[in-house]
């Protein structure tokens, strides 16, 4: 008789218990969620932001060109002066704070073998953009 | 006595289905949820950066239909701002910022008993590269 009442509320007991799996389940698979929402966020607003330097860069680089009537286009000066890394940087700062991303902190750009290559570094991770210049081939 | 305890187990069996099958559900609902953001996300951004290259609504709609996948793509709301009939994208928009929103209602089966209504969103911008 005693056994039989023992054996009272095994199921309550086995409910608990897949409950309490499934509550640990539910959170593990939420945490997962959110990390892999956060680092894809991150590379996507890493990816607009040296873009969008980019295309500054790219725009400054054009507007040197475009000045070579007038005196010897002085490309390498153009693009890495620090007022159009600054202009780059906040156009990528820009990009990166709308899509959920940090600021950025600094464009590094670079003009040779006729390529004009531009990087930015969120949390260690580097982004890479670039385009054929040909005003940066060794003359 | 015996017939005390007969039909015990499918009384309590009775009793907890309901909150196992809760749980059960909210275990694939969160999965469901987790997939939707994500997919939303990447549709967002795929659709900003076609439109950052081509100026071209229709452009932006296709890719994120493309992109959008595993939801179904004609149950995903989007909105591009601003449009491309709207300064500055009728003109010289090369620099300016392009958005692209998208939302999506998840499908709650039990949705008829009250349940409220799940919708994800995503949102992805990009500076306009495309030169008339």
């Amino acid at each position: 008789m005693d056994t039989l009442n023992d054996d009272r509320g095994q199921a309550l007991v086995l409910a608990v218990v897949l409950i309490a799996i499934a509550s640990v389940a539910v959170s593990g698979l939420r945490i997962a969620q959110e990390q892999i929402l956060a680092s894809a966020r991150e590379r996507r607003a890493g990816e607009a932001a040296v873009e969008a330097a980019t295309a500054v860069i790219a725009d400054a680089y054009t507007a040197e060109l475009g000045r070579a009537p007038a005196r010897s286009p002085d490309v390498f000066g153009a693009i890495t002066d620090p007022s159009a890394r600054e202009s780059a940087r906040a156009a990528a700062t820009q990009v990166s704070v709308l899509n959920a991303g940090p600021e950025i902190g600094d464009v590094a750009v670079r003009c040779a073998a006729g390529l004009v290559d531009v990087s930015i570094t969120i949390a260690d991770r580097l982004y890479r953009a670039g385009f054929s210049g040909s005003a940066c081939s060794p003359r | 006595m015996n017939g005390d305890d007969e039909g015990q187990a499918i009384v309590e069996f009775a009793l907890v289905l309901p909150v196992l099958l809760a749980t059960a559900f909210a275990i694939v609902f969160v999965a469901e949820l987790g997939v939707a953001r994500l997919a939303l996300q990447h549709a967002t951004a795929e659709g900003a950066r076609a439109g950052a290259l081509t100026n071209d609504d229709e452009a932006i709609r296709d890719t994120l239909a493309a992109a959008v996948t595993p939801l179904a793509a004609d149950r995903v709301h989007t909105a591009i701002e601003p449009p491309q009939s709207e300064p500055p994208r009728n003109a010289d928009p090369r620099g300016s910022l392009l958005t692209v929103r998208a939302s999506f209602e998840l499908p709650i089966p039990l949705a008829f008993v009250g349940l409220p209504r799940v919708v994800v969103s995503a949102s992805s911008a990009r500076r306009i590269e495309w030169t008339p």
